[in-house]
């Protein structure tokens, strides 16, 4: 029902109407008939000869509804000619023979309600292609991206913050640092990780923090049972570092947030290493794309280092059989039989005797690192700097689960 | 109601609000479908533009919004512009970066100073925010016409937050006991400095009544764990809009608790369920079903309703949206 209550729309004579008027200057509404002549548009009240006002047809803005139109002119920009229903599509339609607005000219070809349902195909279709092109352009786009990053600028703005909440939980001995140094020299010849350490964690895991610092948690150096076990998660993680895999993630999680805070206008969440996010860079889901190419790379490291894959194919197996029955998806680094098997086809020659021996005593020298160390804390008080200030090594017994 | 002036015609029907039954309804007359439409452009857009667009698409809705409310036969017309708000915004976005750069300052001397540098912006940020919620409705106000008249805001911003600092402080010595008032008093100060062209609104609800109507309302809303605040919401509402005076006229608002229970947990419900698709014919219809229990009763003389001098800019607007308290009419 348009505003102009129950008056038939029969338009006076040339005219369209009834319309309402407003001058601008007082509330008082006229009923009146808007007459098309020459290059002007005159406005009159029932019964008049002269107009209440004349607007030039140049002077003139049209805005249209659903079926309504509302005209104004520059020259009396509080002033407004509301019309609707047929007065408002016979006006709409001359003003748009005589070129006048092209807003009028839409209504008139199809009425408002017409053209919605297929611009709802533009707009949707044209947004679809948009964002998939975005999701499709987006991976290859961050890694460029990620590349330019010096690795020092990346370890500043996000891995030092988290390595220092992380302080007070590294453990070492002189013998564990002359262990993990070798295994970067035979792993890791372009030095491409900054650090690789042993943290004092409860769960059985090794990561990377942006900057390119590697941690292997006591419970991983624990559970493995060879040196090689830890040498195939280390040149895994390695791989992570050097195709700069987190950097890409949080470009990739920067852009998409970015995006969506454009889209609905909120931009109140800008990125800072708070506990939460840490954690999150912590428990990152690398793309399959990201955990194949780093597995491809850890290979090429295992290969060129003469260390059997068979290390890291024992040690994914018997994690595998220790957590069986969850979903993979929930999992950190899920262990997929196409990962499993990636590793056991790439398996070179069994290390020899005299070198099993080495590394086994390589292996005792890494578990004291953290002998002499009472409890283990979770990832999330580590990084929350649980049971001391963050960063703080922890006091006698202040920290256990 | 007086009789139809002769710029009248006899029988204007819904033009002249109250006309014979001496009431000005309001409406909501926009559709679902339009706005989802208009919605559809804003989000294709601003992607487009990485954001530029954003001040042109709020402006797009507010114009859908406003035009499709009818207030005694006759519909709202919004006449801000994008290029406003865009002045707007970035006036803020660069109060926003002063306002970071101080507070990582103090990270230079040491962590002590860094704490009260972010101490000091909180503060700061805290003290414009009644001055952005006036500034913000008096943007909007400013850029509203009815019947070709301007609203507007009158008044002083710093009245208002002096008024909304000082009785934060006593409700909080009070411990909230001070709300129910202070809440009343700065919803008078609007609504007494709201003006439809010369003409000014008028708000006499009494600090004692609202007070009586809040205390049980809070007290019961604990007692249902929160089911309660749908009425005592309502209850608000109808005492502010029985409370407000326009010339001879005054309102009325029929909503009850039930109604305005529907309206909030059916949307919050239908956004959800449908992922958003669904929040365009949602708008519509809780604003369609709030705006047919409003309207004004009794006589308006719209012939001296005249023009008043423009006051309002769009930075205010987007200062008191960018803290979060953006605000429709």
């Amino acid at each position: 029902m348009s505003s102009l209550g129950a008056w038939p729309s029969v338009p006076a004579a040339g005219g369209f109407g009834p319309a309402s008027y407003v001058d601008g200057q007082s509330a008082a509404v006229a009923v009146v008939t808007a007459q098309l002549a020459g290059a002007e548009l005159r406005i009159l009240t029932a019964g008049a000869i002269v107009p209440l006002v004349t607007w030039r047809l140049s002077d003139l803005t049209v805005e249209a509804g659903d079926e309504r139109l509302v005209v104004r002119c520059h020259t009396a920009p509080d002033a407004e000619l509301a019309l609707a229903d047929d007065a408002a599509r016979g006006l709409a339609a001359r003003l748009a023979e005589l070129g006048v607005s092209r807003a009028g000219a839409r209504f008139a070809s199809t009425g408002g309600r017409g053209r919605r349902w297929r611009l709802v195909v533009v707009y949707g279709a044209a947004i679809a292609t948009l964002v998939t092109a975005i999701y499709l352009a987006l991976p290859g786009l961050a890694r460029a991206i990620a590349r330019r990053i010096p690795l020092e600028t990346e370890a500043a703005a996000l891995g030092d913050p988290i390595a220092a909440r992380l302080l007070g939980d590294v453990c070492r001995t002189p013998e564990s640092d002359a262990v993990l140094a070798d295994l970067r020299r035979r792993l890791d010849p372009a030095g491409d990780a900054r650090a690789v350490e042993i943290v004092n964690l409860a769960i059985v895991n090794a990561f990377t923090v942006p900057g390119g610092r590697i941690y292997l948690t006591r419970e991983l150096i624990e559970e493995a049972r060879s040196l090689d076990e830890i040498a195939g998660v280390l040149a895994h993680e390695l791989e992570h570092v050097s195709q700069r895999h987190i950097m890409a993630y949080v470009v990739r999680s920067s852009v998409l947030s970015l995006g969506w805070a454009v889209t609905v206008g909120d931009f109140s969440g800008l990125m800072v290493v708070d506990p939460s996010t840490a954690f999150q860079i912590f428990n990152l889901r690398f793309s399959r794309a990201d955990e194949a190419s780093a597995d491809a790379g850890a290979i090429r490291r295992l290969r060129a280092a003469k260390i059997p894959a068979s290390g890291i194919v024992a040690f994914f197996e018997r994690l595998r059989a220790k957590t069986d029955g969850g979903p993979e998806w929930l999992q950190t680094h899920p262990l997929s039989e196409r990962r499993i098997r990636r590793f056991r086809e790439a398996d070179g020659a069994p290390a020899s005797a005299g070198a099993t021996a080495a590394a086994a005593d390589a292996l005792r020298r890494l578990r004291g690192a953290c002998a002499g160390r009472a409890g283990k804390r979770t990832v999330w008080d580590a990084l929350r700097g649980k049971d001391g200030a963050p960063g703080s090594p922890p006091g006698p017994g202040s920290r256990g689960e | 109601m007086e009789a139809p002036s002769a710029a009248q015609s006899p029988g204007a029907g819904a033009l002249a609000p109250a006309g014979a039954t001496g009431v000005a309804r309001f409406a909501f007359r926009g559709e679902g479908g339009a706005l989802f439409v208009l919605l559809l452009k804003n989000v294709l857009l601003t992607i487009l533009t990485l954001g530029v667009y954003t001040p042109w698409a709020r402006t797009e809705r507010r114009k859908f919004l406003w035009s499709n409310l009818e207030v005694g036969g006759a519909r709202l017309a919004y006449t801000g512009t994008g290029a406003e708000l865009l002045r707007g915004y970035l006036t803020v976005a660069a109060l926003y970066a002063v306002a970071t750069l101080i507070g990582y300052s103090g990270r230079l001397i040491s962590r002590s100073a860094e704490l009260l540098s972010q101490l000091a912006v909180v503060a700061s940020v805290s003290f414009l925010i009644p001055f952005a919620i006036y500034w913000s409705r008096r943007y909007l106000l400013s850029r509203t016409h009815l019947r070709g008249i301007r609203l507007g805001l009158g008044g002083s911003a710093g009245a208002y937050a002096r008024e909304a600092i000082l009785g934060g402080l006593l409700t909080v010595l009070t411990l909230g006991c001070y709300f129910p008032i202070i809440a009343n008093r700065l919803h008078g100060m609007m609504v007494n400095n709201t003006y439809w062209g010369t003409e000014r609104f008028k708000y006499d609800g009494r600090d004692r009544d609202a007070f009586r109507i809040y205390v049980p309302g809070l007290l019961l809303s604990v007692l249902t764990l929160g089911v309660y605040a749908f009425w005592l919401a309502a209850k608000i509402r109808r005492f502010r809009m029985e409370h407000t005076v326009f010339q001879g006229a005054r309102g009325r608002l029929d909503l009850t608790g039930g109604t305005l229970f529907k309206l909030m947990v059916g949307t919050f419900l239908g956004t959800t369920l449908t992922l958003g698709l669904a929040f365009p014919w949602l708008t519509c219809w809780a604003a369609r079903e709030l705006a047919s229990r409003a309207r004004f009763e009794g006589p308006i003389d719209f012939n001296v309703v005249r023009q008043r001098e423009r006051v309002g800019s769009a930075a205010a607007d987007d200062l008191a949206g960018a803290m979060g308290v953006d605000l429709g009419v």
